[in-house]
């Protein structure tokens, strides 16, 4: 396949005269070497060098009267010798022109001046390859009767015909052999060559327009210029008159020109409606018969329907592997004088051999940026320069050369079966990376592995022809005109021949290859002795024929193949040879690897090739599938067929039992390119017992095992293993404009294995389908066909005229690739063959798109049988769905299918996978609620509004169970962006048909803040291309986005429904909407009552950002009705109802609960004393042993050797290996600092238990800070770390002395959460939970700013009576449970006194109700083993005047933290050497 | 017989620096059976370093001065730039006959230090080599350490040094997953390498009155694997152009103080075109910067700078049409004088995400293991 690449350069002509109009280029002929390109215009000719471009020489007619006698000039056509070229004229002559070559001498020879300074410096620069010196000379002029339409030119004479019909034969020397000569209306034509009676063309004026020679089907295929084509045949070799017979192209009418395509035996007819078709000869009979017929075609460009002219011209690549094609504008008829459209620009289109498009220069382009092209501009000359790596074009202007890129497998069967695209330039291979790394990757489809040839071995060998890697892709070798150099491909250091006569002496007619790892081999011919040979290379050594093994060859051989140890030759006698390979080390000094070759096979085939130059692909494989016991007859050891593509027919040579060839046989036709994974493995692990078998000759190297992927990953399916075989021993063929097919064994999978003998050879099916891209890697073990596409890309160019940036077009090379398993499924369905559908599903399910993949085929499926006109005898559909729902993908399938599909095909679907509220309940039994909420749209359509509505409200109200709260978020968006006339209106249910026109279907991708910043990127590469459905890898990775399609298509909508909405505020509401606000209320009241207020807070935020995010004036009234609105409803309830039942309130009724909650959920700390406090009585006390208990203080109990007793002896330490954060910190003051800045982001990696225990969360404080505590203590208390103050912006130094210091606060964004909760409890006086969250942020000013007499009248007596309670009761938990909370609470307790007494409801007394908490208790018997102090309302003071000590000396030395000096109230310092002489008796036991 | 293998995070060892290597440690007894005996080890770490080299092959060979080098050797002087604090992954380990033991990865893991004030990038040049490895050593009770080392390519990153801005809710940022270090550093080099304004350049030589070509390059930041695509416009030109190379390059500065090695700078071609364009109104050439380089950086002992050179090779007339009586034939020259010029201007290389280094780069495999 040849598709371009950057820019066509455009060349300019010199002129031969000052005035001469503008150069009309009418000709571009490269000679048979293609190594000159003859250009005609209508008044020169010039002789080009194809590499570099290069002007020869040139010769123009500028002599007026010569002009005016001879007209201008037409076409070009080349003596084969490339001696001589012929021009027609548009008047009756015919100008030859001798060339005269001298090889020996170089033009262009760049001379660098004397100065150094201005001398070329790098070998780049100077061009070596043969430049000879050219001269044109005017010969002869041949006097015709009439014009010259066209020649074909061979050795000694050409054929010249004229427009009167006559066709002559002409010497190179001007001489007409007029006995030769014949008339087009003489010639007798019949449909075929054997019986069919044959007509002469009726109309005597009838005359050939265009004929070209093809020495392969015998003889010329010419145009008549009655629009007919045919093949001109004869059995005398002089083509004499009276033998020659004319075959007509069947159907063809309006051919306007013709080209053949000698390998694939194909002759190509360019139509006047623009179309190109294909004729091939039947064997049987000799008649034409039609191959294909394309037209060209943009997907994403200008339409050119209605302007498509005909074709121009059509040529073929010599080599065959693609045909190219330029079109003229369509005429404008007298009549139509309105400008309906402008005329069809340039337009030029690149085939494969069969018609598949690879290119066409007018996809991607916009037509409008188009140069106002004048009328008739369009391409006049086309030609392909050496090996199709240059395409010459030619307009009314400029002459131009566009440079291709193929792939490295045509012509090249090593190369074929590659998982890589390897694409070749005339001096670059590209090779695609590794397809496993490319799914982490940006943008991977374009990143290429460019290796240059090595200049010293392009400059005089251009182009390359032959390229190989090994299929490890650690080796490069390239083959040009002479010789070959390689490459390592990770250091790209090239070898080439030291020796440059050894190169020159080296021509590779048959390819080159690596073999085994450490050997180049060579099929080639000596240049000296004309012999041929298989030469060996071993890469460790230099370059050069003493190394070489030279295995000679018979004949010339122009293929080779490779498979394992064997290498496969055809030469041109078409004969295979096998020869098995063998390598030995030489042992000695100068040791290197001799290989040498024994004949396997030889197996002779000139029967079935017309011409060696026919074949088109030779592999060796292995077809056989049998697994057990007795060895088919095979070549060798593993290779029991070889195939063979003679131009186009696919054809297996297999043995018989007798070792005799069987008959050859054809499976496919058409076929340009295959690939059979078996080609190049063995089936090694498929077939055990048969790889001991032949173990002995393989050589580790050269095999790489492709079933890594489909025996590694089976995801529960037992069949896998053998339905992976049907993918890897298939044979996939491209077969151009008629598809792909698939060859396809059906191996009975395991089931039967015990009862039936299995000595068969495999059952195969062949399964036609179709792929929108042309595959150039097809990789059976991922199901993705890839393909690489020119896309244009824009390029600024500065003018300097106009100060401005224009930009020109390029092409770059990209990859694409497209998924194919839902073809072959469907296929395989069809056939009624659902078993080894399942089996080969089976296989791929652990492939990242084979979710998609069913999608498709059910989306595929449903589209063509529901828009069906006619009703379908067997429908598929439902066998179709039956398959999916094997699969545990089913509703997702069906709910993506359906979110993909047209509203008016969803009954045919819902129909057969039945009704879509019972699918809905599925989803919702298998908690898949994605699934679930892309049924809700379904059925809001589909079904009555109360049903879907009552639907929808269930998935609310599991999504907030399940804490999904995207999901709930685009429900409750989904419920508002439905206008309330929109409910109404659906009441009844409505027909498909008229909700289709109302609600969009197609989804759109909605930019989830979440991964847009993924998705942006991944688009960003694949932009332009954004309207063909194409299917790779990453798509998988968009369906996740899918699911609020609807929601995000609507916003708009609803948007401006909104603005408009806040002056009608009776629009605003809609049911369903009222629906979904209650049950968020009613789970926030849940939440409440659970004291989860982190989900609370999440669930909120979750819902403020949607409304915040689109509806901004609309919903606002909503969220002030959400939470705070509730709340406020609750406070008026607890006024109201003075006997405070906990019913409707939901009040914290379990303090001590709600706080532990809230520790967990904020992944909160618990407060321990502060060591600073230690300290200072430290030091008061002297010699007291506190280090341990400070160092458990600081959380460094699990870590900390048991020999460190000083803080300070960790300053001298160089690192602490620290097991939570596995993270070595330096100690020094600067690394501190550091650190302290880094923690932050470590701890950012959020905790996510919600239901986290007491004692782990002392240890998930951040771990770096706390063991630097005592560093921190040694500086100023007051150092805020730059977060923290931002967040507690309080005077926490003053809390943190009470209760320590800041390493046992949460972090940054809990602290912020807890803030803005704290915020939305202030507003609606909810004072129980404002009094527990500046408990647990243990901020006493916030405390007292939020809770002071306004607020005690705001939540009146009773709740400030509670919390009173609470603190008391809290106090009591806490010297059991928590002590560092001891002392804070008592400061508050203090404040909440104060405000008591200024509200003056000190005495207002909460009593709780006891049995009910009772029953709280066992509604939380998750709860953290909390032994529960009964109360009674018993005073806080008593509490700690007698402290419950319960042995723990860690939990006592706690409570000596609540000695504050602000809290005078207490004797500090008795209590704290209480605590301290307590942790000096058995502190030891905190250990 | 112990076989401990190490095996990284991701399947190439490209990671850009700021990033986090996690390393997983096997250990295994690879003795079997009854008659396997059991293996201890008395410890096991990890430790992450970076080596520079100054001086290299080329050197030697080049330097002709009698000025004494630093160091005797010629060929390497390996000096530790940086070397993080070895993790100990275990002591006292004990393995019975075909045992093994992990050691996973949220336990042993560095983070790569910044490249402001941390660790080079791996760098091969000609003066100076910056290596980064992982060793895994361990060792017997009362025996030799054993280590292996896996080498580490380290892109330098850009952009990390500005803190990305929490959003305004703190209970959103807790469902919404912070940028990773590759996703920063990739934000900010697809910000630093958009296309803004095309640079133009009208090149002339001898005086502003002979132009040469007038040079469009669409920017100046690329990112690794980039095409730096470039047009030529020579119409216009009073000196005809008949080729060009354009080259991308890296100059190679060592910033030491001493003079002579200072003054030194090394050149790598790494992509080169060299088209004829004798013929050609205008040209086009595209140039791709390797996956396998390293982009611009600097250090305190050497600068690497990203060029793009351009060699213009001018004549008075390359080719000319001379008539010769009724018929205008011509032939190309024989010789043709010429005289080059040169021109270069600086280009500025940004890392590209790791992933992307990997699908070209193999030579950094994700693996090691020794026997001990």
């Amino acid at each position: 396949m040849f598709i371009p690449n950057d820019r066509a350069s455009v060349l300019q002509l010199p002129k031969h005269e000052k005035d001469s109009p503008t150069a009309d280029i009418r000709s571009i002929v490269a000679n048979r070497e293609r190594r000159l390109i003859a250009v005609a215009t209508n008044d020169a000719v010039y002789i080009w060098l194809a590499n570099p471009q290069l002007l020869l020489c040139s010769i123009g007619v500028i002599d007026q009267t010569f002009r005016e006698t001879s007209g201008e000039l037409k076409e070009v056509y080349w003596k084969p010798d490339s001696s001589s070229i012929a021009v027609t004229t548009n008047q009756n002559k015919i100008l030859i022109y001798k060339l005269e070559l001298r090889d020996d001498e170089q033009c262009y020879n760049f001379t660098d001046p004397a100065d150094p300074y201005f001398q070329r410096n790098s070998p780049e620069l100077f061009i070596k390859g043969s430049r000879p010196v050219a001269h044109l000379h005017p010969t002869i002029i041949i006097n015709l009767a009439d014009v010259p339409t066209c020649c074909v030119p061979s050795r000694d004479e050409f054929l010249v015909c004229l427009r009167n019909g006559f066709t002559h034969h002409v010497t190179w020397n001007g001489e007409i052999l007029s006995s030769l000569s014949f008339r087009a209306s003489a010639i007798p034509f019949s449909v075929d060559q054997l019986q069919s009676k044959s007509e002469n063309v009726t109309s005597k004026s009838t005359y050939i327009i265009d004929s070209v020679y093809a020495p392969l089907l015998g003889g010329f295929a010419i145009v008549l210029s009655d629009g007919k084509g045919a093949l001109l045949t004869s059995n005398d070799p002089n083509f004499a008159p009276n033998a020659i017979l004319g075959v007509w192209a069947p159907n063809l009418k309006d051919a306007t020109c013709c080209d053949v395509n000698h390998k694939f035996l194909l002759v190509l007819f360019g139509c006047q409606n623009g179309d190109v078709c294909a004729y091939n000869i039947d064997e049987l009979n000799g008649s034409l018969v039609q191959s294909f017929r394309v037209a060209p075609k943009v997907t994403n460009g200008p339409d050119f329907t209605n302007r498509l002219g005909p074709v121009h011209k059509i040529t073929a690549l010599m080599n065959g592997y693609g045909f190219a094609a330029v079109w003229a504008p369509k005429k404008r008829e007298e009549t139509s004088t309105v400008a309906d459209s402008s005329p069809l620009p340039r337009l030029v289109a690149v085939f494969t051999p069969f018609g598949a498009q690879s290119f066409c220069n007018l996809e991607g382009v916009i037509e409008d940026h188009l140069a106002d092209n004048e009328n008739d501009d369009m391409y006049t000359a086309i030609e392909w320069g050496p090996e199709g790596f240059q395409l010459w074009l030619g307009t009314k202007n400029d002459l131009m050369m566009q440079s291709f890129v193929r792939s490295a497998s045509c012509s090249n069967p090593i190369m074929e079966h590659c998982d890589r695209a390897i694409l070749m330039s005339d001096s670059q291979v590209l090779i695609s990376a590794a397809r496993d790394r490319e799914a982490e990757a940006c943008a991977p489809h374009s990143v290429w592995n460019h290796i240059d040839v090595a200049h010293e071995y392009l400059s005089s060998n251009w182009p390359i022809r032959y390229a190989s890697t090994d299929r490890q892709y650690k080796h490069l070798v390239v083959a040009g005109d002479q010789g070959f150099a390689y490459c390592s491909l990770s250091n790209r250091r090239w070898k080439i021949f030291g020796n440059e006569t050894q190169e020159k002496n080296l021509l590779v007619t048959g390819g080159v290859f690596i073999w085994n790892d450490d050997v180049v081999g060579v099929v080639g011919v000596s240049a000296d002795t004309d012999k041929s040979h298989l030469s060996f290379y071993p890469i460790s050594q230099r370059l050069d024929n003493r190394f070489a093994s030279v295995i000679d060859l018979e004949h010339k051989s122009v293929m080779s193949a490779l498979r394992d140890d064997v290498c496969a030759v055809f030469d041109i006698t078409a004969q295979i040879t096998l020869y098995k390979l063998t390598a030995h080390e030489e042992t000695g000094r100068d040791a290197f690897t001799k290989v040498s070759a024994d004949i396997v096979t030889v197996i002779r085939i000139n029967e079935i090739v017309p011409h060696p130059t026919c074949i088109v692909s030779l592999q060796m494989t292995q077809l056989n599938l049998d697994q057990r016991g007795k060895l088919a007859p095979a070549f060798y050891s593993s290779i029991d067929t070889v195939l063979v593509n003679i131009s186009g027919r696919l054809i297996t040579l297999s043995l018989n039992e007798e070792g005799k060839l069987h008959q050859p046989m054809v499976i496919a036709s058409y076929v340009e390119k295959m690939w059979h994974d078996r080609c190049i493995v063995s089936q090694s692990s498929l077939a055990q017992s048969l790889e001991s078998t032949w173990k002995g000759h393989r050589r580790n190297g050269s095999n790489v095992s492709m079933h890594s992927v489909s025996t590694a990953s089976e995801p529960s399916s037992p069949m896998s293993h053998s339905a992976s075989s049907h993918l890897s021993n298939a044979l996939w063929i491209a077969c151009g404009a008629k598809g792909i097919k698939v060859w396809m064994p059906l191996v009975p999978g395991k089931r039967n294995l015990a009862t039936q003998e299995m000595t068969f050879i495999a059952k195969r099916i062949m399964l036609p389908f179709e792929l929108d891209i042309y595959p150039i890697v097809i990789s059976a073990k991922d199901c993705l066909a890839m393909g690489v596409e020119s896309q244009l890309q824009h390029v600024a160019r500065a003018s300097r005229s106009q100060s401005q940036m224009e930009s020109i077009t390029m092409y770059g090379l990209h990859r694409n690739s497209e998924v194919f398993v839902h073809h072959l499924l469907r296929q395989l369905l069809k056939r009624n063959l659902g078993v080894f559908a399942l089996e080969l599903a089976g296989a791929c399910r652990s492939l990242p798109h084979f979710t998609h993949a069913l999608e498709l085929l059910l989306h595929g499926v449903l589209e063509e049988e529901a828009t069906s006109s006619e009703p379908i005898p067997d429908p598929l559909l439902p066998r179709c769905v039956a398959f999916i729902h094997e699969f545990p993908e089913f509703l997702k399938t069906v709910a993506h299918c359906a979110r993909k599909t047209e509203l008016a095909l969803w009954r045919t679907l819902f129909d057969v996978t039945g009704s879509p509220n019972a699918l809905f309940e599925e989803c919702l039994e298998l908690k898949q609620l994605e699934n679930a909420a892309s049924f809700v749209i379904v059925l809001q359509n589909l079904e009555t509004t109360e049903v879907s509505m009552d639907q929808a409200a269930r998935l609310v109200k599991e999504a907030l169970e399940e804490k999904e709260w995207t999901i709930a978020k685009e429900m409750v968006r989904f419920a508002r962006s439905i206008g309330s006339e929109d409910i109404d209106a659906l009441t009844p249910p409505p027909s498909a048909k008229t909700s289709l026109s109302r609600r969009p279907t197609v989804s759109s991708p909605s930019a989830d803040s979440s991964t847009e910043f993924v998705i942006n990127r991944f688009q960003a590469g694949a932009a332009g291309r954004l309207n063909k459905v194409r299917h790779s890898q990453s798509t998988d990775q968009k369906d996740p986005q899918r699911k609020d399609s609807i929601g995000s298509s609507k916003d708009k909508t609803a948007l401006s429904r909104g603005l408009s909405g806040e002056l009608s505020p009776q629009l605003t509401v809609n049911r369903l909407a009222a629906r979904m606000t209650t049950i968020l209320e009613e789970h926030a009241w849940h939440l409440l009552n659970n004291y989860w207020i982190v989900d609370l807070g999440t669930k909120l935020n979750n819902l403020f950002f949607v409304v915040v995010e689109s509806f901004v004036g609309f919903f606002w009234a909503e969220l002030q009705f959400d939470l705070p609105g509730l709340l406020e409803t609750r406070r008026k309830q607890i006024s109201l109802s003075p006997k405070s039942t906990n019913d409707k309130c939901y009040l914290v009724d379990d303090f001590a609960l709600a706080l532990t909650r809230l520790h967990a959920q904020f992944s909160w700390p618990y407060p321990v004393i502060g060591s600073q406090f230690v300290h200072q009585i430290e030091k008061k006390l002297g010699n007291i042993r506190v280090s341990q208990s400070t160092a458990s203080l600081n959380g460094l109990l699990s870590s900390e050797p048991p020999e460190v007793t000083k803080p300070k002896v960790r300053r001298t330490e160089k690192t602490i290996v620290d097991l939570n954060g596995a993270r070595p910190i330096r100690e020094t003051d600067n690394e501190t600092s550091e650190e302290d800045v880094e923690i932050q982001e470590a701890v950012l990696e959020r905790v996510r238990g919600s239901a986290s225990e007491l004692v782990p969360i002392l240890d998930r404080s951040p771990s770096t800070s706390s063991s630097m505590n005592p560093l921190f203590q040694s500086q100023a208390p007051a150092t805020p770390s730059s977060c923290d103050s931002r967040s507690l912006a309080g005077d926490w130094q003053n809390t943190d002395f009470l209760v320590g210091e800041k390493s046992s606060r949460g972090n940054v964004q809990s602290s912020r959460q807890i803030e803005l909760m704290l915020y939305l409890f202030s507003q609606t006086a909810t004072i129980d939970w404002i009094f527990l969250l500046c408990l647990i942020s243990r901020d006493e000013r916030k405390l007292r700013q939020e809770i002071n007499v306004s607020m005690v009248r705001r939540s009146g007596e009773k709740s400030f009576a509670r919390i009173r309670f609470a603190c008391s009761e809290l106090g009591r938990w806490a010297v059991e449970k928590c002590c560092g909370y001891v002392a804070l609470l008592q400061a508050f307790d203090a404040h909440l006194a104060v405000v008591a007494e200024q509200a003056g409801v000190a005495d207002v007394k909460y009593v709780p109700d006891g049995e009910k908490r009772k029953n709280s208790i066992k509604s939380k018997a998750e709860g953290r083993g909390r032994k529960r102090v009964d109360s009674g309302g018993t005073k806080l003071n008593d509490s700690f005047t007698k402290p419950v000590m319960n042995g723990k000396g860690r939990e006592r030395s706690r409570s000596a933290d609540r000695a504050h000096k602000s809290v005078k109230r207490y004797d500090d310092v008795v209590c704290a050497e209480d605590a301290l002489q307590k942790t000096n008796e058995d502190g030891c036991s905190i250990m | 017989m112990l076989e401990v293998i190490a095996t990284l995070d991701r399947e190439v060892a490209i990671y850009l620096a700021g990033e986090t290597i996690r390393v997983t440690v096997t250990v295994s007894n690879l003795s079997r059976g009854k008659q396997g005996l059991s293996e201890q080890l008395a410890w096991g770490s990890l430790q992450f370093i970076c080596e520079r080299t100054i001086g290299a092959t080329s050197y030697s060979t080049s330097s002709t001065t009698s000025r004494p080098r630093p160091t005797t050797s010629v060929t390497k002087s390996a000096a530790t730039v940086y070397s993080s604090p070895p993790n100990i992954l275990f002591c006292e380990l004990q393995l019975g006959p075909g045992q093994s033991k992990q050691f996973f990865c949220d336990q042993i893991s560095f983070q790569i230090p910044l490249s402001r004030n941390g660790i080079p990038p791996t760098f091969r040049g000609h003066l100076v080599k910056y290596s980064n490895r992982v060793t895994v050593a361990v060792s017997h009770v009362q025996e030799h350490i054993k280590s292996a080392h896996l080498p580490i390519r380290i892109i330098p990153s850009v952009g990390l040094e500005t803190k990305m801005s929490l959003p305004a809710n703190p209970f959103l940022t807790s469902t919404i997953t912070r940028p990773s270090v590759v996703e920063t550093v990739m934000a900010t080099v697809d910000d630093l390498t958009q296309a803004r304004k095309s640079l133009a350049f009208a090149l002339t030589h001898n005086s502003s009155t002979s132009r040469v070509a007038l040079l469009t390059l669409p920017k100046k930041a690329y990112k690794l694997g980039d095409d730096v695509c470039g047009f030529l416009d020579f119409n216009g030109a009073t000196t005809p152009c008949v080729q060009y190379s354009a080259t991308i390059e890296t100059e190679e500065h060592l910033i030491d103080a001493d003079v002579e090695e200072g003054k030194k700078k090394m050149v790598k071609v790494h992509c080169q075109t060299a088209p004829i364009c004798t013929f050609s109104p205008d040209s086009t050439f595209r140039l791709s910067i390797p996956l396998t380089a390293t982009p611009t950086f600097s250090t305190d002992s050497v600068q690497l700078k990203w060029k793009i050179r351009f060699v213009f090779v001018v004549t008075e007339q390359a080719y000319d049409v001379h008539l010769n009586d009724d018929v205008a034939s011509s032939a190309a020259p024989i010789d043709v004088p010429v005289e080059s010029f040169s021109w270069s201007t600086d280009l500025l290389v940004l890392p590209c995400k790791p992933q992307n280094a990997a699908l070209i780069d193999n030579t950094f495999p994700n693996r090691i293991s020794m026997t001990v």
